[in-house]
């Protein structure tokens, strides 16, 4: 019940919302690029449990298929040819005659010599954090190591807006400044996904008259493609939510989680 | 055709077509008579118009006829086979049943406290996700809010459609991910889905 109060606070919340119009403030996009998972989760206990018994009750429910008759002729055939009761030559005739059992056997024996691309990768195990292989049932969103003022910050990609530009066109210079040019992604729409203000420190703001920035954040979804080295970062990771959470300063990531949908309560 | 023929060895009094009324003024007194290039007409049959009548009726009968059976056709609906039940299915029903299992009290009771168990766990992910479309509205509402007290002009050009995005498609995850370089083995592609005209 907690949960929809919340909703409610918040929708009362957005609306009553005001910054300050006196001073200056640079503006800036953020790059929210995404990993789409490429697997399905694997099923929770409850899960499991519950499909078990589901599959369970439908198969008490079902009539049985012409296989499983087929199986049962079969069955009761070789008994009768143990009891030495047939002499029919056309039914003793095995070539031609392949059991329902025997095609049971086939099929299970083609599916095993199937291999199957497994779940987890080698970057799960070496926990390559820059490989997009790693976690493949998870969102993973790309973050760099970028010096605002004097120190390095894990943030989103960002950059600031020139005049002229639509946000989204900002957003779209900041991925090929970020990531270069083998990039292929699509993004969310014109409008931004989310917001985040912050203050310059005390010195910057008394030189520049500029206050802070507000940054407006753009999702977009990898198609294909990878980061390649660019002068405006020191570092990139690509990380789940969780991780995100260790690395993003803290009312930074507050913002951020808002717009991505993927964490789960669980966690 | 007077040219063609006048290769044609032949009494001048034809090719200059003579007026004479004998035809044997040659010096050989070789008759010839004058070609005819026509043929004589035939007499034109007079049917009688009851027989005219009747052929007609049939040729619109039999037009209607056809138009009455496409109809006929048009009417009846493409069965679904997936609804419809094999006729030799409802034959063969009391050899498909299977025998009725008894379960015993703990079975059942294992089998109602999964489902509790699952409804719980959907009612918490309804609620979840309840919670995530909120969170996603109200931090995009607060940017387009923030956006336009920057500037009107930005806001408007955030709000526009942006038409690439329609026909979207979407690929879902799967169970295990794709193997790379795999080679499918070759096969026949039988197309086996029925036409309906």
């Amino acid at each position: 019940m907690r949960t929809i109060r919340n909703i409610i606070i918040f929708k009362n919340f957005y609306s009553r919302l005001h910054s300050t119009k006196q001073v200056k403030w640079d503006i800036m996009a953020g790059l929210c690029l995404q990993r789409k998972p490429i697997i399905t989760k694997s099923l929770t206990d409850t899960e499991v449990k519950f499909q078990n018994i589901l599959q369970e009750i439908e198969f008490e429910k079902s009539l049985k298929s012409n296989h499983e008759l087929r199986h049962e002729k079969d069955v009761k055939r070789m008994e009768k040819l143990k009891n030495g009761k047939v002499f029919d030559f056309d039914e003793m005739d095995q070539a031609s005659n392949q059991s329902a059992q025997d095609y049971v056997d086939k099929n299970r024996e083609e599916l095993l010599n199937f291999k199957f691309a497994s779940r987890s990768t080698e970057a799960d195990t070496m926990n390559d954090t820059k490989s997009l292989n790693r976690k493949l049932d998870d969102n993973l969103v790309l973050i760099v190591k970028q010096k605002l003022g004097h120190e390095d910050f894990w943030v989103l990609p960002q950059g600031l807006w020139n005049d002229g530009e639509t946000l989204r066109e900002t957003s779209e210079r900041i991925l090929r400044e970020s990531c270069g040019n083998n990039i292929n992604v699509s993004f969310y729409g014109n409008a931004p996904c989310g917001f985040y203000k912050y203050k310059y420190p005390k010195q910057i703001r008394e030189q520049s008259n500029v206050e802070g920035a507000k940054i407006f954040f753009f999702k977009a979804k990898l198609l294909d493609g990878n980061v390649e080295e660019s002068g405006i970062w020191t570092d990139y990771e690509w990380l789940t939510v969780q991780e995100l959470n260790k690395k993003l300063i803290l009312p930074y990531m507050k913002n951020v989680k808002l717009f991505l949908s993927n964490y789960n309560v669980n966690t | 055709m007077l040219k063609l023929l006048s290769s044609v060895a032949m009494h001048p009094s034809v090719l200059v077509g003579s007026r004479g009324i004998s035809t044997c003024g040659g010096p050989l007194l070789f008759r010839s008579s004058l070609p005819m290039f026509a043929e004589p007409l035939k007499k034109k049959k007079r049917l009688d118009p009851q027989i005219l009548k009747a052929r007609e009726d049939r040729k619109r009968k039999k037009i209607e006829k056809s138009i009455r059976k496409l109809e006929k056709v048009s009417k009846t609906l493409k069965p679904i086979d997936e609804v419809q039940l094999m006729a030799s299915l409802s034959n063969e029903l009391d050899i498909r049943q299977r025998p009725i299992e008894v379960h015993s009290n703990d079975k059942l009771e294992e089998r109602i406290v999964a489902a509790k168990a699952w409804s719980m766990f959907k009612h918490d992910e309804h609620f979840f996700n309840l919670q995530v479309i909120s969170d996603l509205e109200y931090s995009q509402q607060r940017a387009l809010n923030e956006l336009r007290e920057v500037s009107e002009d930005l806001y408007l050009a955030a709000i526009d459609f942006d038409e690439s995005l329609f026909t979207y498609q979407l690929t879902g995850p799967v169970e295990t991910p794709p193997i790379e370089n795999y080679q499918s083995p070759d096969g026949e592609y039988i197309d086996i889905s029925k036409k309906w005209d």
